[in-house]
């Protein structure tokens, strides 16, 4: 029964990275904040599942994972009762997300890819934790990973937001 | 021998570096990568462009107070099962507590006693705490309800329809959120939304808005009404506002945009009381 984990542990370590993942998945402060609130209340609850300190942020990630895909799929169902209450509301995160080509060009990918994606670039868990935490085989998470990169080397080819280098060279 | 296909494939996970697991290509990429100076060059590119998103994406800015914010939400949360409903409270104390030398035999004893009973009158107490009046302001349940739709979070609490709602002709119902609110005490309380889309043929009406309920015990003064047929309708510009108590819950029906047509809707469901 290894070392017993505290949330304020796993609140100290964990939730600006979280934050971040959460942040780069949903595009929204508020969002993210949201996300990783619900992924923490989760995490209280079921605390004792986590047998290891060493094994908490793959296991946070799974709970965000759960969450977030969840969140993807209530929001798909909602769009078209919601539009007209929250017409007016939706315009400044849009604007704020227009800034950061990066985010809109993640935002343009199919969930599963942009996790994936954001999971590989923020290099807190291994391949192993990221297929893991996904409940993915590693070799989907590669066909995957190389699908995401291409889309959104793509997608920021063609807004011009790519610094210092040229796409890759055919073969 | 490795053809660049392969090669490109397996390189794919290896360009950043990560304290986690060697992060170098695998030999066989690796020799490839040497005989090979168009993989060469695509590989530097790729390294390249996974630095410069990787940078990229970590730039993002930690909102102040955050893990305070997370603590405290916590907190509540752990506080809140009691509240929201006769959940199990965590066990409290076991016959266990430590005590050392000849005592401790004794002590299992009457320990377990003692402190069975300590755990009872926490219990009361705990119980009188919960009883005394900590309830929202109905003004504020409205402010709320009446609140930007994202406002309520998306998950929702499990909140349970009237059947009216659901059996309505012509009524689409959404996903159900939620939104916690203070009611002082350090105690919050669920406030559940549901879109819902009511159209009607005869006469034509089309009317959004939204259903919104949170239990009667914790708001007061509770509306006249105990039923939405029965209601007021309340005129806020053009919006409209009926609210009513029905059970154990209180009930606010918002129609943005709602104060010409909302009556049909009022009209529809009291037929259909009359129909079942
Ligand atoms: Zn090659």
């Amino acid at each position: 029964m290894g070392s017993k984990v505290s949330m304020d542990e796993l609140i100290d370590r964990h939730a600006e990275s979280l934050y971040r993942v959460a942040y780069r998945l949903s595009g929204q402060p508020a969002d993210a904040e949201d996300l990783i609130q619900q992924t923490f209340l989760v995490a209280q609850e079921k605390l004792d599942q986590l047998r290891d300190v060493e094994t908490a942020a793959g296991w946070l990630v799974t709970i965000l994972r759960n969450l977030f895909l969840k969140q993807c799929r209530d929001r798909v169902k909602l769009v078209s009762l919601t539009d007209l209450a929250d017409a007016p509301e939706t315009q400044p995160d849009n604007l704020e997300t227009s800034r950061d080509d990066l985010q809109a060009a993640l935002l343009a990918l199919p969930e599963e890819y942009r996790l994936v994606l954001v999971l590989f670039y923020f290099r807190e868990l291994s391949y192993k934790d990221i297929a893991q935490s996904l409940g993915i085989p590693l070799g989907t998470v590669m066909s995957r990973l190389a699908r995401a990169k291409a889309q959104l080397k793509r997608h920021l080819e063609g807004s011009g937001t790519l610094t210092g280098m040229k796409s890759g060279a055919g073969h | 021998m490795t053809d660049c296909q392969t090669a490109r494939e397996n390189w794919e996970l290896t360009t950043l570096s990560r304290s986690t697991e060697c992060d170098h290509p695998s030999d066989d990429v690796t020799a490839h990568l040497e005989s090979c100076p168009n993989c060469r060059i695509a590989f530097r590119e790729q390294k390249r462009f996974d630095e410069e998103i990787a940078d990229r994406l970590a730039d993002v800015p930690i909102p102040a107070g955050l893990k305070d914010r997370l603590r405290e939400r916590l907190k509540t949360a752990a506080e809140l099962p009691v509240l929201a409903d006769a959940e199990a409270p965590a066990s409290t104390a076991t016959g266990d507590l430590v005590v050392t030398g000849r005592q401790r035999r004794s002590w299992r004893r009457v320990g377990t006693r003692t402190i069975s009973s300590i755990a009872a009158l926490l219990l009361v107490a705990a119980v009188a705490w919960m009883l005394q009046p900590s309830r929202l302001e109905f003004r504020s349940f409205m402010q709320v309800a009446t609140a930007d739709w994202a406002e309520f979070s998306t998950t929702s609490n499990g909140a349970i329809l009237p059947v009216a709602w659901t059996s309505q002709p012509g009524m689409a119902l959404g996903e159900t959120r939620s939104r916690q609110v203070s009611v002082g005490l350090g105690r919050t309380v669920m406030i559940s939304a549901t879109p819902f889309r009511w159209s009607s043929r005869r006469p034509s009406v089309q009317l959004e808005g939204r259903l919104v309920q949170m239990p009667a015990t914790a708001v007061r003064p509770l509306p006249a009404a105990n039923s939405f047929t029965s209601a007021t309708i309340e005129y806020q510009g053009a919006d409209a506002l009926v609210s009513w108590v029905d059970g154990d819950q209180v009930y606010i029906c918002f129609v943005p945009q709602g104060a010409a047509s909302i009556e049909h809707l009022q009209r529809a469901f009291a037929r259909q009381t009359m129909v079942t």
